[in-house]
């Protein structure tokens, strides 16, 4: 009998007891649901983090320097010889020196970060003035500020509209506005939110509160091994400033950590997931065991026809296989409903992915095999004498 | 006559026995039966319940094995076969007429007549053709998408009768094919086989306790206790 005529048939078969078929499909329906539904969530979180990473690029390095001893510390004086110590690896460097402080705004508490930097970091963190210009190399102890949105904003609030050329006092501490930025991305790397920050030439700033240099930004040559030089890199700080802790990540490590944490969660779905379809395979296995027992009549009919007992065991496998696929199928709806429930929730891009389907849909099928095996055996064994009499 | 019976010998048994082991206790269904019959006979096997009819039937038609003596198909020792090897024999020599019908009940009429064909390998579509030609021939071609739960007994019988002859076997064994039909159309049935006999030359094994039945049978065959008792050969 061809596998087309077993497909027909086992889709007769199925009809002709829809209800309990159905029943018997729930635990594989949420099984490849969890499943579909895991992966695809995965999928759009990591298409998410990356596509943040795209925007600033995935050559940006942070250098977070610390230096345990007083006077160990890497000063605006160092800078020249850093940024050409770190040149081999290194395109766009640029130091900053955070000073963060609360103070009070038209009644309310604020907090605001001054950023000492260098004319680099426009460049390096692509980031977009609204109206006026950036900080220059020609600046130098000039108190002028950078405002970064969310400071404007504030300050709007409290009815001063600033614009390059007013003066704010921050701290005690004046500064002439020279330009205002657009919105930036909120966790820039670095770790810094700019919007909520003032740049401040980094000569200026370092005269006010000290010179020791927080950290430093740098974007890797085009075409060079990240990991690599990284890696010489820190040598060349453990060399020259053997006094300082110099703590690099990338955007790469951070992408290789998020993933690491969503494997977690992945083989914790996929766990819940394995389980549900378990149960959906013992489902299939109990309906198909009560259909050989219902069908011994005709499975004896069969055989007294000329059915071989492989043809037997084929017939109810197949239906074991088509019955695991409709749950399959309908799993995968349902998971990627979820996905998109969740993905709408969560402002992400839906999508679903070809082998997501596919591995879906494979799970199912092979539950199907596993499962209706013992059943196709038990009906193939089926003695015609017996099952005919009655 | 003697001749020409050999060289057509269909069946032939020698010595059949077959015992039943249940628990401890042994049961000898049947005690050594030997016969032969030609190719194109019609043949009554009677018995009352318990004679061992239905185990010897079982046998002839290659759902159990004897558990001592030789049974011939067309020359070929059935002792030797395997079980595919069995089932392609009941596929393509035997079809079985059941007194319950046995049809497919999620089945109509035509897959029901097309089934053995499509278990001998034969496409969907050539196998549904030959189904409908044959049902056709039964008289039961205005009913072919008809399940069975919408015939008749009697039209059930038929379609069972199809699908026995659709492979065009070298016999058609009848277990009691009357005992669930009122008389008239029992007869009916019995002037279908008496017609295929006739018309076809097809080998025919009727099993029935009705002496009826039997009387119109070129042969009959009696058992009791496990043993033919009785050889008749009437006229035909």
């Amino acid at each position: 009998m061809s596998i087309w005529a077993n497909i027909l048939e086992a889709m007769r078969n199925l009809l002709a007891t829809k209800q309990r078929s159905i029943l018997a499909l729930i635990g594989i329906i949420i099984g490849t649901g969890s499943v579909v539904a895991m992966l695809s969530i995965g999928g759009m979180v990591r298409h998410e983090t990356l596509k943040r990473f795209e925007d600033m690029g995935t050559d940006l390095i942070s250098i977070r320097l610390r230096a345990p001893e007083p006077d160990q510390g890497l000063g605006v004086s160092d800078l020249a010889q850093v940024e050409q110590g770190l040149a081999p690896w290194f395109a766009v460097v640029t130091p900053s020196i955070e000073a963060g402080v609360w103070f009070e705004l038209g009644g309310q508490e604020q907090f605001f970060t001054q950023l000492g930097s260098t004319a680099n970091m426009q460049a390096l963190y692509r980031l977009e003035l609204a109206a006026g210009r950036f900080i220059s190399p020609f600046d130098h102890y000039q108190r002028f500020a950078v405002v970064g949105q969310q400071v404007a904003n504030a300050y709007a609030d409290a009815g001063q509209l600033l614009a390059p050329g007013s003066t704010l006092a921050i701290d005690g501490r004046i500064y002439s506005v020279i330009g205002l930025l657009e919105r930036a991305p909120e966790d820039l790397f670095g770790g810094t939110d700019v919007n909520h920050s003032l740049i401040i030439p980094i000569g200026a700033l370092s005269r006010l509160d000290g010179g020791e240099i927080d950290s430093l930004a740098a974007r890797i040559k085009p075409g060079l091994a990240h990991q690599a030089s990284i890696e010489q890199a820190g040598q060349w700080f453990a060399q020259h400033f053997p006094g300082l802790d110099a703590e690099f990540s990338s955007p790469e490590q951070m992408i290789a950590q998020m993933q690491q944490q969503l494997r977690l969660l992945t083989l914790m779905l996929g766990a819940i997931g394995s389980i549900s379809l378990v149960v959906g395979g013992v489902g299939v296995m109990n309906i198909m065991l009560v259909s050989v027992t219902e069908r011994r009549r005709e499975i004896g009919v069969r055989l007294a026809i000329g059915a071989r007992r492989r043809d037997v065991r084929r017939q109810f496998l197949i239906e074991a296989v088509i019955l695991a696929l409709i749950g399959g199928l309908l799993g995968l709806v349902l998971g990627a409903l979820a996905a998109w429930v969740v993905a709408y929730f969560a402002g992400w891009g839906f999508f679903v992915t070809l082998p997501v389907l596919l591995l879906g849909f494979g799970v199912s099928a092979a539950i199907g095999v596993f499962f209706g095996f013992y059943p196709a055996i038990q009906a193939s064994k089926v003695d015609p004498i017996i099952a005919l009499r009655s | 006559m003697n001749t020409s019976l050999s060289q057509n010998r269909l069946l032939e048994l020698e010595g059949i026995r077959k015992e039943f082991q249940i628990g401890p206790a042994r049961l000898e269904i049947l005690k050594g039966i030997s016969f032969e019959v030609a190719a194109g006979e019609l043949l009554a096997v009677m018995g009352t319940s318990g004679s061992g009819k239905s185990t010897l039937m079982n046998i002839l038609g290659l759902l159990d094995r004897p558990s001592a003596g030789r049974y011939r198909i067309a020359g070929e020792d059935i002792g030797q076969l395997d079980e595919p090897s069995l089932a392609r024999l009941r596929n393509e020599r035997i079809g079985f007429v059941f007194q319950q019908f046995n049809l497919l009940p999620r089945l109509n009429a035509r897959d029901n007549v097309a089934l053995p064909l499509q278990y001998r390998g034969l496409p969907r579509r050539e196998a549904l053709a030959r189904a409908r030609a044959m049902l056709d021939a039964v008289g039961m071609g205005d009913r072919d998408h008809h399940r069975p739960n919408e015939l008749s007994g009697g039209q059930q019988q038929r379609v069972a009768v199809a699908r026995a002859l659709v492979g065009e076997p070298s016999l058609i064994l009848a277990d009691e094919p009357t005992g669930a039909l009122d008389s008239r159309v029992g007869q009916e049935i019995m002037e279908m086989f008496l017609r295929l006999h006739r018309e076809q030359g097809t080998t025919v094994i009727i099993i029935t306790h009705d002496p009826g039945i039997a009387a119109q049978c070129a042969r009959l065959l009696r058992m009791r206790d496990g043993l033919l008792v009785e050889h008749d050969a009437l006229a035909a």
